[in-house]
């Protein structure tokens, strides 16, 4: 594990679109959602999905990608866009998962 | 996002119309091997039906919604076509530049041009956008109110062969054959289906319930990505008119009954790919795989995800580890044959015997709890199976019965 | 290989040579019993075919 997570890329439909990651110890959820906000100025638009007893966060920076927080314990999906460039992709890869560490620190430094 | 749309209307049995057009819900697998089938033989010139069930149906849809909507201006009518293209999972399309005379509509998202890809495991030799070449001409006839039999749209660029965006040509019709005019919801079963089964632990109704708050429409840029898969909101006229026109185009050269084997084994990699990302995907896992005690509640829970795709109703009637009999009311293909032929002389339901007979494949051949990668190997390891599952269509809508049912058994 | 069995193997080799009889409107190949020696000819015209057919 690199930096507390996982990348497993999705080849089999949206090849290599779909990423998920898996985070054994648990990541601050919140904490993680205010990183990403901040790295892209506060600009990404916000929903969420009630799965049974599950919420779904998804945050979507519009034609560059979606993140959807809490799709299962530990997982969170990562959706570039089809119009996103390799070079878009590489760097929001990067910009997430910088937050993404920053979570999981922030969520061991409570624990 | 706000979108001028026609209303999604709910319509008995399972079924959702937008422009009176009933929409079923198909994954780029699907399109795939149905669309891979369609044009083995050349000299079919099957790719024009393609392109012309996409502008009946798209014309229905739009030129009704327009007209609910009292869309009075070409600029409206434009934005109700391109809006309706991305929300239903098809991609973007600019059709900014056709005029009443024609003109290039662009694609820089194409499900058929771009998520097919993922399906072929192999380059492609033609274009695959025949889809949006239909779609194009049909919105360039409803922006314009011109007459949607003196126009075709021809692929000149499409994503799939490598190109950066597709590009639809709009111009004046040089085929001779007639459009054909889209039935809407077809033959309908008046009748009220029997309740789901209740030998389960699964709540049919609840899972509907849960389903019915996922957003299913296009992203921003026009795809659906669900389940693993990418889905399209489509045209059942769509869907049934291009299997029922090669069917009858197969007739005379002694090879239909393997056309219509073809059409059922679209239904399987339909039902592997589709199904199978379903029962692998987080969503079942939240919402439907905790009421999964058994094999069998499996079966339940995927048949009742099914009553959320707009395919009818289908009923579980009977199911052992041997054998699984389901009943669908109101099934599409049935529901589309009777409204643009009458009467059938032998069972369509193609994509349904797939379907049911996928299920079992995934459930008790796949094992499909274990979440095993849904690859080409693991397709044949399934399909190779000496335990693997077959169909068999027993009752049809579209001969007269009051439901179809399929029997998978081994 | 010589023979639709050895050429069309398993359920996956059946479907593939449904694909290959319908894309050359050849019903009695359907027909042909799969141990059945081809003929070099209608050999190279299978293994043409198939491999258009295998393409996306």
């Amino acid at each position: 594990m690199n930096g507390g997570f996982e990348a497993r890329p999705d080849e089999r439909c949206q090849r290599g679109l779909a990423v998920s990651y898996f985070v054994a110890r648990g990541y601050d959820e919140e904490r993680l959602r205010a990183a990403l906000q901040a790295a892209w100025n506060h600009s990404l638009i916000e929903a969420s999905e009630t799965w049974g007893k599950r919420t779904v966060r998804r945050l979507v920076r519009q034609f560059r990608f979606e993140v959807r927080l809490g799709v299962r314990d530990g997982e969170i999906s990562f959706l570039h866009r089809a119009l996103a460039s390799p070079e878009q992709r590489a760097a929001q890869s990067g910009v997430f998962e910088s937050c993404l560490r920053t979570a999981i620190a922030a969520k061991e430094e409570r624990t | 996002m706000a979108r001028t749309l026609g209303p999604y209307v709910s319509s008995p049995h399972g079924k959702r119309l937008m422009g009176k057009e009933p929409l079923v819900f198909h994954c780029n697998y699907y399109n795939y091997f149905l669309q891979k089938t369609l044009l083995l033989d050349d000299e079919l010139a099957m790719h024009e039906v393609i392109a012309d069930a996409a502008a009946s149906s798209a014309f229905a849809t739009l030129s009704n919604a327009a007209r609910g909507l009292e869309l009075g201006t070409p600029d409206a009518r434009r934005k109700l076509a391109e809006y309706t293209f991305s929300e239903l999972g098809f991609g973007t399309i600019d059709l900014s530049r056709v005029t009443p005379s024609g003109g290039v509509a662009h694609v820089p998202v194409s499900h058929y041009g771009r998520c097919l890809r993922a399906a072929s495991g192999a380059e492609f030799a033609r274009p695959q956008s025949y889809f949006d070449a239909g779609f194009a001409a049909a919105a360039a006839s409803v922006i314009h109110g011109v007459p949607l039999e003196s126009l075709e749209g021809r692929i000149e660029a499409c994503q799939s062969m490598g190109a950066p965006e597709g590009r639809i040509a709009v111009g004046p019709r040089k085929r001779r054959d007639a459009y054909f005019v889209s039935c809407g919801q077809g033959g309908q079963w008046a009748g009220t289906p029997v309740g789901p089964n209740k030998d389960t632990h699964v709540d049919e109704s609840a899972i509907l319930a849960a389903l019915g708050t996922l957003d299913f429409s296009g992203n921003e840029e026009g795809l659906v990505p669900r389940f693993g898969v990418m889905l399209t909101n489509h045209f059942a006229n769509f869907y049934n008119r291009i299997s029922f026109e090669f069917v009858h185009r197969m007739k005379s050269t002694g090879l239909m009954e393997a056309a219509e084997d073809l059409l059922v084994e679209a239904g399987f990699r339909c039902a592997f790919h589709t199904f199978g990302g379903i029962m692998s995907s987080a969503e079942w896992d939240a919402v439907i795989k905790p009421q999964c005690k058994t094999k069998e509640d499996w079966v339940h829970g995927m048949v009742a995800t099914v009553n959320a795709l707009g395919w009818g109703v289908w009923r579980v009637h009977e199911l052992s580890a041997e054998r699984l009999v389901v009943r669908a009311y109101d099934d599409y293909e049935s529901s589309g044959w009777l409204g643009t032929y009458g009467k059938a002389e032998r069972p369509v339901s193609y994509l349904m015997a797939g379907g049911v007979a996928g299920i079992m494949n995934l459930i008790h051949v796949g094992d499909i709890s274990r979440k095993p990668t849904l690859d080409l190997g693991f397709y044949e390891k399934v399909f190779e199976s000496d335990a693997r599952f077959f169909p068999r269509q027993v009752k049809s809508m579209a001969m007269g019965d009051d439901y179809s049912e399929v029997v998978a058994e081994r | 290989m010589n023979t639709i069995g050895e050429m069309f193997p398993g359920n996956m080799g059946r479907v593939r040579l449904t694909r290959v009889a319908l894309k050359l409107r050849m019903p009695t190949l359907l027909q042909t019993p799969p141990d059945q020696a081809l003929d070099a000819a209608l050999l190279t015209k299978l293994t043409l075919c198939l491999a258009e057919v295998q393409k996306g």
